[in-house]
């Protein structure tokens, strides 16, 4: 029995239309393999979804499903729709904690001009890149923030370096300034006029964490988001996309028995884990395509 | 500028479509203000391509791309506090499940169980029964009418026995009384979801200014395969847009089954600016000349004087293949080696599509292996095969009655897990397990205990069926005993996780049958998806209990109630090599194209017959049926006029008929050849009316 189970696809090339996105290069920039896993073989491997600190898969899929039905209150309110959870009794205690905390938030300070659940494509080394915004603030005079409701739990908040260098960041700041024109009057974006604010629903001592952008650092995410891209597009078939080495990213990838990196449960928590768990609320509606049912 | 494009397929419409959505991009244009729609997702996708090739110049944004449907969900969704009321939910301000058709079906099982015999005399399957029920409820949403329409629709039609109004009358009683659960329940199936669309949101006054904010570039492709209440949502997006290019594809309307009606699209036309004919000059196309004038020959009184003249001189791109064969596999080599023929020319064997009214294992099995000795690979895209056909699904379903608490219990009262049961799911758990051995296997561990996998001590049964696999049986058995004897308890895993805990700790360890089986493990995937999203369904309307959910999942997907789910197939087995071979209906609402095609089967009437449906009717449950009915009322003849009579029937065959002619022969480039044998592939002699066409325009 070989160590690592190969999987019989025939294909090894990325669409040509593929579409890029966070979730995608976050694959990508944890193992090579993974990202072929996932977008090139689209292999499933139905491994039990646990979550980190111990959350059992039932817990976590409840978890996820709350965190969808925040994203879409948040989105009925800022359209000046009712948002339906005004039946708290119907409502998970802890999703009712999230909202009356949002409600008590004070966004007056962000940009007047609101656009809950934006999407946004622009281009890196040739190909798509996808973002989706839960909210971009803007007002006339090119001041943008986009701000992400984060629902993670812990017992504190990750630190401010977290946020500015997780993928999602540099990816969404990134996007707005390189294709942001149309929702700036047709004048793109002056990068140093932009930020991305993570809410955060289970810390309200602390409930957001802003990250500043610059133009250096546009510049920054340009070259390495470029990089990242055609280092993608140039590798083709199974065997150019190699193993981490870093065991303790196939602690919690549902590939480890596959790759025979790992038991059948999933390791550790980590603090990135808690994040990645937070994102996977909208990881169908950010990926799939927004309209297909 | 509004404009609305009609013309044939190959005529450029959607390369326009694709290349306004570009150019608005490129002129700044806002990409959520641009909503671009089709009627499936393969189709939404050249909208996508044509972004991946636009890249290429730099060009950004992402508008709004996706099918109808798929906008109805989500804008049902995201609007349901403001009409969730009006549409009778029992608790609006409570979020509605949203239901898939399997769930539906479940529910609607439990409705009519107990007036299953009230059904008796139309002896239809239970599988069917609910198809039909539910289908009713379906045509009605999405024509735009009231589920208490059913009846009085189908009884006007209806001429036959009149017990038939009695059954009428308890389809629609059994379709309300489902909306009337679900409303109650807070639960949202297809029906509806577009019921509430059509009904409730699209006369919604913020929902209206939404529209108009929103949609302000609109692009609609093939819109005669949408149905009414689709165009409603469109004629609104039309009134308050910008620029708009609205796509129709004549002849269409082949979504029958989805409630599509191109004359609803057609009555589009009056509220944009310009009507406009893309135009494909039809001498530069013979075959798509010979399609009409097969198809005038068709709507020809019999006697007309025949076209008359051999095959060969008028048409020479048209070609009788194997038209005086007795069988049917005559008729599969003639085509075979035609293809081998044009192959060996140079043609490339994607450019040939091989089609028939219907594809069964057995076609795709022998042309396959005809083509196969000369080199050529045959891609099929004929619906998929079901879930529970697969043997992976199959074998995960038995290795959870041998072993999930909920399940096991009632196999104790039940009849119980058979060998051959056993030994298939064997076969599918060790890797390496021939279906001999795992009979051996089977048999010993029934002579242990019958209906469970117990540990086998007989030396003889490891000498016969091999020692390599006694580890791995005895960890599957050891496996499935602990969770056996633990009791079903509030703790005990729904059966999808149970599932996945299978699957992680036994079935992909080395040496185990989906350790190296991607395609295995993307069935048990789809399995574990479907048993999720089953379960939320159940727990979200509170219905059922949980320790009963996963026998209830298991006794209907065995029955073939749960057929919505299809085994998923690899990019490879539909790639873009290798002659195509598809039912005609998929080959024309997937808008393939090919340089030559080879029809089988012309003798045969399924190409234009509907399936026999006792409960439901596409023409009578239409909005356009509706329309013809208020024109004869107010000539005072309803009665008479709507009786749906075999005349109808004739006349709704030969317009389909001539549709698929015109829309196969305009999607033909090069080359048409047609098979037929004089028995069909059960032995039936059949000359349909596509034949008889055939010998008058040939
Ligand atoms: S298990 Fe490890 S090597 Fe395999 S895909 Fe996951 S991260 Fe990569």
């Amino acid at each position: 029995m070989s160590a690592t189970n190969r999987i019989p696809v025939k294909m090894g090339e990325l669409d040509p239309g593929f579409v890029f996105s966070q979730h995608s290069l976050a694959d990508y920039d944890a193992c090579a393999r993974r990202f072929y896993l996932r977008f090139i073989a689209r292999q499933a491997w139905p491994m039990v979804e646990d979550g980190p600190e111990g959350l059992s898969a039932i817990d976590r899929q409840a978890y996820l499903r709350q965190g969808k039905t925040l994203h879409r209150w948040i989105e009925r309110r800022l359209l000046g729709l009712p948002a339906g959870a005004d039946s708290t009794e119907s409502a998970d205690a802890e999703l009712v904690v999230w909202w009356e905390r949002f409600l008590a938030t004070d966004l007056s300070g962000l940009p007047a001009r609101r656009t809950p659940e934006l999407e946004l494509a622009c281009v890196v080394g040739g190909a798509r890149l996808y973002a989706r915004f839960d909210l971009l603030a803007s007002d006339e005079d090119g001041r943008a923030v986009i701000v992400d409701w984060k629902t993670l739990r812990g017992q504190k908040p990750p630190s401010p370096a977290f946020f500015r260098d997780r993928l999602q960041t540099r990816v969404y700041l990134f996007a707005l300034a390189a294709a942001g024109a149309p929702f700036n009057g047709g004048r793109p974006f002056d990068p140093a006029r932009l930020s991305m604010r993570y809410w955060l629903a289970n810390f309200p001592e602390r409930p957001w964490v802003d990250v500043p952008y610059r133009r250096a650092d546009y510049e920054v995410d340009r070259q390495r988001l470029t990089a990242m891209v055609s280092a993608i597009r140039a590798r083709s078939g199974e065997a150019a996309f190699e193993k981490t080495e870093r065991l303790q990213t196939c602690a919690m990838c549902d590939y480890r028995t596959l790759c025979a990196r790992g038991s059948a449960r999933g390791g550790v928590a980590l603090e990135d884990a808690a994040i990645a768990l937070d994102d996977a609320a909208l990881l169908d509606d950010t990926d799939a395509p927004a309209l297909d049912a | 500028m509004k404009v609305y494009l009609h013309g044939p397929p190959r005529s450029g419409k959607t390369a326009r479509l694709a290349a306004q959505m570009v150019e608005w991009l490129n002129r700044g244009v806002r990409p959520d203000h641009i909503l671009a729609l089709s009627a499936s997702r393969p189709q939404a996708g050249r909208f996508r391509e044509a972004l991946g090739r636009a890249a290429a110049t730099g060009s950004t944004g992402q508008p709004r791309i996706g099918t109808f449907y798929g906008l109805a969900q989500q804008h049902v969704g995201l609007f349901f506090p403001l009409v969730g009321q009006a549409a009778g939910f029992a608790d609006p301000r409570r979020e509605p499940a949203f239901i898939d058709v399997e769930a539906a079906q479940y529910f609607l099982n439990r409705i009519v169980e107990p007036r299953i015999t009230d059904f008796d005399e139309l002896r239809l399957t239970r599988p069917r029964l609910l198809g039909q029920l539910l289908d009713n409820a379906h045509k009605a949403a999405l024509a735009g009418f009231g589920l208490d329409e059913i009846a009085a629709r189908l009884s006007a039609a209806w001429s036959g026995d009149p017990r038939r109004l009695k059954a009428y009358q308890r389809a629609q009683d059994i379709a309300l009384e489902f909306r009337r659960f679900c409303l109650d329940r807070g639960a949202l199936d297809f029906s509806l979801q577009h019921d509430m669309f059509a009904r409730h949101l699209l006369q919604e006054t913020a929902y209206r200014k939404f529209i108009a904010g929103q949609c302000r570039y609109l692009l609609i492709d093939n819109v005669e395969e949408l149905p009414p209440i689709a165009h409603d949502f469109v004629r609104l997006a039309l009134s308050g847009c910008d620029e708009a290019i609205v796509v129709e594809d004549d002849p269409g309307g082949f979504r029958l089954f989805l409630g599509a009606d191109p004359a609803s699209a057609r009555r589009l036309r009056t509220v944009c600016d310009t009507v406009e004919e893309a135009v494909a000059p039809i001498q530069d196309r013979p075959i798509a000349m010979f399609g009409r004038t097969l198809a005038a020959v068709v709507a020809a009184p019999a006697e007309a004087p025949s076209a008359g003249r051999a095959a060969g001189s008028r048409w020479p791109r048209v070609t009788l293949l194997a038209s005086k064969s007795k069988f049917w596999v005559s008729m599969v080599q003639a085509a075979a080696d035609q293809i081998i023929a044009l192959t060996g020319q140079g043609m490339p064997a994607s450019a040939i599509a091989v089609l028939a009214p219907y594809v069964e294992d057995v076609l795709r099995f022998e042309l396959e292996e005809r083509l196969r000795g000369a080199g050529l690979r045959v891609r099929a895209v004929r619906p998929s095969r079901p879930l529970y056909d697969h043997p992976v699904a199959r074998g995960l379903v038995t290795l959870a009655r041998l072993g999930h608490p909920d399940l096991a219990a009632a196999e104790t009262r039940a009849a119980g897990v058979s060998t051959h049961e056993i030994a298939r799911a064997l076969t599918v758990a060790l890797a390496g397990l021939d279906p001999a051995r795992a009979k051996v296997l089977a048999d010993g561990a029934q002579r242990v205990e019958a209906g469970r996998l117990p540990m086998i001590s007989d030396k003889g049964v490891w000498d016969r069926a091999g020692m390599r696999f006694r580890e791995r049986y005895e960890a599957l058995s050891g496996w499935l005993s602990t969770w056996r004897m633990a009791e079903s308890t509030g703790s005990t895993p729904p059966l999808d996780v149970w599932w996945q805990t299978l699957f992680a700790e036994i079935l992909s360890q080395p040496g185990f049958g989906l350790a190296a089986d991607g395609d295995g493990a993307n069935v048990a995937d789809k399995l574990v998806r479907s048993a999720r999203v089953f379960r939320e369904a159940l727990q979200a309307t509170g219905v059922a209990p949980a320790q009963s959910i996963a026998a209830d999942y298991v006794g209907l997907l065995s029955e073939g109630v749960l057929a919505a789910q299809y085994a998923p197939e690899r990019e490879s087995e539909t790639g873009e090599d290798g002659v195509l071979l598809a039912p005609v209906y998929t080959y024309l609402t997937g808008d393939y194209r090919s340089q030559v095609q080879i029809w089988l089967d012309v003798n045969a009437s399924g190409w234009y017959d509907r399936i026999h449906q006792a409960l439901t009717h596409p023409y009578v449950l239409s909005r356009s049926w509706q329309a013809m009915q208020a024109r004869f009322e107010a000539e005072g003849q309803a009665d008479v006029a709507m009786q749906w009579s075999e005349e109808d029937e004739h006349r709704a065959r030969q317009d389909m008929l001539r549709r698929v002619i015109v829309g196969l022969c305009d999607r033909c480039g090069d080359r048409l050849y047609l098979a037929s044998s004089q028995l069909g592939l059960s032995g039936q002699e059949e000359a349909g009316a596509l034949a008889r066409a055939l010998q008058r325009a040939l």
